[in-house]
């Protein structure tokens, strides 16, 4: 089979979506080929954070990106409910990282002192309140003994990841855009004046511009093309509780309660390669220190956990990039695709279609690990 | 850290009693988590309270079989824990046959208990049944009700009516009557033409096990008097049922004012434990169910040597043959830790006796169509409240699968972690997609495959990993 | 919705509360039949709609009889033996952490 559009966007995650879902909105004609339902698939398993605070430490442009994505994600939220009836439950009522001990009340000190430095134009509004001020702004919340201080940030939020997906989903469809189903892609091809994704099972797709952004399964088609993408799975777990009475007004972190009223409690940063399965020690742990934040929480039933692989780049930092060898064939990837969904389906379109591109967005470009050693990854 | 046997069995009904009674008399330590209070499953629930009781002969004789098994249970040399929720099985991180951790909940604490081998027999439960207003208070499983009876002495209020297709239709019915408490009516939502349709090979197998074959013609004389053929019902009332209105294959519409609606659609295996481990599972046609890929008679799974099946959560084929197939599972794995062990000579011939039954049953107890493949506005995920209408409008968006499924609708994330609703779920998708319940597959089960509080957890953080706060 | 055939002999009861109503059951067996066997119902509110649910398989598996039990919510009712003196409480949805 043989389909021609001008954009095929490879993968319908979270990354990918949103993309394939700005690209449609602006009028193209796209195809989102998407794996099958045993894929990764990170987009199943995100915390739901719309986060800036500590987003971008060492890269500005990246701070400066994640408070964009914040900025305009309640429009992003409206324009698919609109579209598609979907409510994202976004809200951006502020949020907050808890502090337990002295160490970590100067750890957060010193990262809002570093975000601050290199925040230039934008500011970075955090500040950090002692435990009389946050009991203060989360009235009826009974926070253990260890919570001695929290960093506070009025541009963070959270938002419903599985709501979001559905509804870039519904939304990419609504706007004309072709979903294609178990149809991961094994190899991509030069056909004519532009590219051919050829599917697992032999299918194959030919568009003018193709984008890869199909989590880890990016730096296998990335080599194919000219591109390099040097990203590794990191595993997240997390747990859920039933639904609970609203009593938390606003994300925490590791700690946040649902619109429906789970409270999720995350998250874990494990090196176990591929290996997506969630763990008695782990989840013990996590556990643990949900009680430490919320003693009430003791009681109460966990009703599901999983453990899902953010796909990391060396940095941290998202990664895009166009091939010099293949031009047209551009990459996206980032273990941030909750709270930059919207900059992906507002902004990446017009540097797909049109080349054009925010102030200093070539920072992004994988070419700031050439000859260097992988930096340390931050989050 | 958490304690140690050699060999862990999970359940103890039929089949899980008979793997522990093998294996203990091999000389090992082996300890066995129920989640009951007592012995004997669901088949033999409270076997022993029941003859305290005098009650035995309510239930007829494979019941008071159970008697024997369960008095055999309790001289085994075996460290038997009722009440114990398993919430997963963590294999050894360093080789996967070597051994592995249960984890469960007993008495308001998690624990660890690790072993070499597992033995996994945590039997079967009744296939869902959704049609509308299933979730009436006043609707109950059969099962519910047999157990209630067993258990309670309880018996459904009158008037109150029997709907769905099974053995266990039958079973039940003589079952309440005997106890006194007749259906006042019987609705058979089987297909009308199956049990004449039934093929030479199954009959022929069927005569193998003659015994099963008179018990059915016994139960379905007594029977016949109050069944009525219908293909759909509908269960009425605002805060609880109050009428059952149903509708036969030629259109004729009726009503019946009832208390209690006791329906049925048959048993499928508990594999909750086995999918959260991942291992492979099959997806049996003939059953219209999944059961893991296992060795037929020692149950040891094809990817997970270290790990058993036994008994209904291996392929539903009841209780003789749970109970010879924990025999075969309790001694391959005491044989696989260096013992001698022989199981019970008539093991095999009787697993195979009752095996040789399920052809012809799974084709005269089709899966009922009405509950199979519900209508548009009713719920299949009873703790989200998913329609079947919502799940078919996900599947229309283009989900590969029942995972980004439940990922659309949220339907099975709810406290039962889709037991009630992944095979409708399953079923309506492969509708959708024109392909077959075996190559949709079901949605991906995790531990825990049961809830536990967040502080019952925290107790399983044995290394003690203290995460920052953010 | 299920009724008992004979009263348990007083050496055979135990009591419990339901919502500060006495209710005798029959030792070993669940809150969930005891509860039934006293007619009431429904035993909780859906917790997304709030309708009416009461225990539904009494084996454990469709979490239907989720129950407030000595002041812990949702604990599956079908699954705990009753104890004298155990206190239950109906209509347990969403728990709420909030104090005072």
């Amino acid at each position: 089979m043989t389909d021609t559009a001008q954009v095929i966007v490879i993968g319908g995650g979270m990354v990918g979506a949103a993309i394939a879902y700005g690209l449609a909105q602006s009028g193209a004609a796209v195809v989102m080929l998407d794996e099958d339902d045993g894929a990764l698939r990170t987009a199943r398993g995100n915390f739901g954070l719309v986060w800036t605070q500590s987003k971008g430490l060492g890269m500005q442009r990246y701070q400066e990106w994640s408070r964009r994505s914040a900025e305009i994600w309640g429009n992003f939220a409206r324009e698919i409910e609109a579209s598609v009836g979907v409510d994202a439950g976004h809200e951006q009522r502020g949020g907050l990282m808890l502090c337990s001990s002295p160490d970590e009340v100067a750890q957060s000190e010193a990262l809002i002192a570093k975000m601050q430095a290199q925040a230039g134009n934008m500011p970075y509004d955090v500040t950090l309140l002692d435990r009389g001020e946050l009991m203060a702004m989360v009235p009826g919340v009974a926070f253990g003994p260890d919570v001695v201080a929290a960093a506070y940030c009025p541009h963070d939020g959270h938002a419903n990841p599985l709501k979001l997906l559905r509804g870039m989903h519904a939304g990419f469809q609504a706007a004309g855009g072709q979903y294609v189903p178990n149809a991961g892609v094994a190899d991509i091809e030069r056909a004519g004046a532009g590219y051919a994704a050829i599917a697992k099972d032999g299918r194959r797709f030919e568009a003018e511009k193709i984008v890869i952004a199909c989590g880890h399964g990016i730096p296998a088609l990335a080599a194919k093309t000219g591109l390099h993408c040097p990203t590794r799975p990191q595993r997240g777990q997390i747990l859920v509780t039933e639904r609970l009475d609203p009593i938390l007004p606003m994300p925490m972190g590791s700690i946040r309660q649902t619109d429906e009223g789970s409270i999720m409690l995350g998250v874990s940063h494990e090196e176990v390669g591929f290996n997506d399965m969630n763990t008695g020690d782990v989840a013990g742990a996590i556990a643990a220190r949900a009680v430490r934040i919320l003693p009430a929480l003791k009681t109460v039933n966990i009703v599901r956990a999983w453990g899902a692989l953010r796909v990391m780049p060396p940095d941290g930092c998202p990664i895009y990039d166009e091939s010099e060898t293949w031009p047209g064939v551009f990459m996206a990837t980032n273990h941030s695709g909750v709270t930059l969904a919207a900059v992906h389906a507002r902004l990446l379109p017009r540097w797909i279609l049109e080349g054009e591109t925010p102030v200093g967005f070539e920072e992004f470009s994988v070419k700031r690990f050439d000859g260097t050693p992988h930096a340390r990854p931050s989050h | 850290m958490g304690e140690r046997a050699d060999i862990v069995v999970i359940g103890a009904g039929p089949a899980g009693m008979a793997a522990a009674i093998q294996a203990a008399a091999a000389g090992l330590a082996v300890a066995v988590l129920d989640d009951q209070p007592t012995p004997g499953g669901q088949i033999w629930r409270n076997v022993e309270g029941a003859a305290e009781r005098g009650d035995l002969k309510l239930f007829g004789k494979d019941y008071r079989r159970g008697l024997a098994s369960v008095k055999r249970f309790r001289l085994a040399r075996v460290d038997y824990q009722p009440g114990a929720r398993v919430v997963g099985v963590e294999p050894d991180a360093d080789a996967r046959d070597t051994g592995g951790d249960v984890l469960f909940v007993r008495k308001g604490q998690a624990a660890r208990l690790s072993c070499k081998r597992l033995i996994v027999a945590t039997g079967a439960y009744e296939r869902p049944t959704p049609f509308p207003g299933w979730t009436l208070p006043g609707v109950m499983t059969l099962g519910a009700a047999q157990i209630a009876l067993k258990t309670s002495d309880l018996v459904p209020e009158r008037p109150f009516v029997i709907a769905g297709q099974g053995p266990l239709l039958l079973l039940l019915a003589a079952q309440l009557e005997a106890a006194g408490a007749p259906p006042d009516a019987v609705l058979d939502l089987s297909d009308p033409g199956l049990a004449l349709t039934a093929g030479k090979s199954a009959a022929m197998a069927a005569l193998l096990a003659p015994d099963y074959l008179a018990k059915g013609a016994y139960w379905l004389g007594r029977l016949r008097a109050t069944a009525r053929n219908v293909v759909q019902i509908r269960a009425l009332g605002a805060e609880r049922l109050r009428q059952v209105e149903w509708r036969t294959a030629a259109g004729a519409v009726g009503r019946i004012d009832v208390r209690t609606l006791l329906v049925h659609d048959g048993v499928i295996p508990n594999a909750q434990l086995t999918r959260a481990m991942r291992a492979p599972h099959l997806y049996d046609m003939a059953a219209d169910a999944w059961r893991p890929a296992a060795d037929r008679l020692t149950g040891q799974l094809d990817d997970m040597p270290w790990v058993h099946v036994a008994g209904d959560c291996a392929g539903v084929a009841g209780w003789a043959a749970a109970e010879a197939l924990g025999e075969s599972a309790g001694a391959a794995a005491a044989t696989a830790l260096g013992r001698t062990a022989t199981p019970g000579r008539w093991s095999r011939t009787r697993a195979s006796r009752a095996r040789a039954l399920r052809p012809f049953l799974d084709r005269i107890y089709r899966p009922a169509r009405a509950f199979q493949r519900p209508d548009d506005a009713t719920l299949v995920c009873r703790c989200e409240e998913v329609t079947a209408g919502a799940v078919r409008a996900a599947a229309a968006l283009g989900a590969q699968g029942p995972n980004q499924l439940k990922a659309f609708t949220r339907a099975g994330m709810g406290p039962c972690q889709g037991r009630m609703c992944s095979q409708t779920v399953a079923a309506i998708l492969a509708d959708a997609q024109g392909r077959g319940p075996g190559d949709v597959g079901l949605m991906r089960v995790r531990l825990p495959i049961s809830p536990l509080t967040v502080g019952e957890l925290a107790g399983l953080n044995e290394t003690e990993i203290k995460l920052p706060l953010s | 919705m299920l009724v008992r055939r004979t009263e348990p002999p007083a050496s055979a009861a135990v009591t419990i509360t339901v919502d500060g109503r006495d209710v005798r059951a029959r030792k070993g067996e669940s809150v969930a039949a005891a509860v039934l066997a006293a007619g009431i119902v429904p035993t909780r509110l859906a917790p997304v709609s709030g309708a009416p649910r009461a225990p539904y398989c009494l084996m454990g598996s469709c979490y239907e009889c989720l129950m407030t039990v000595d002041d812990r919510a949702n604990v599956q009712a079908c699954m705990t033996p009753v104890k004298d003196g155990m206190r239950v409480r109906t209509h347990a949805s969403r728990p709420s952490l909030r104090h005072g």
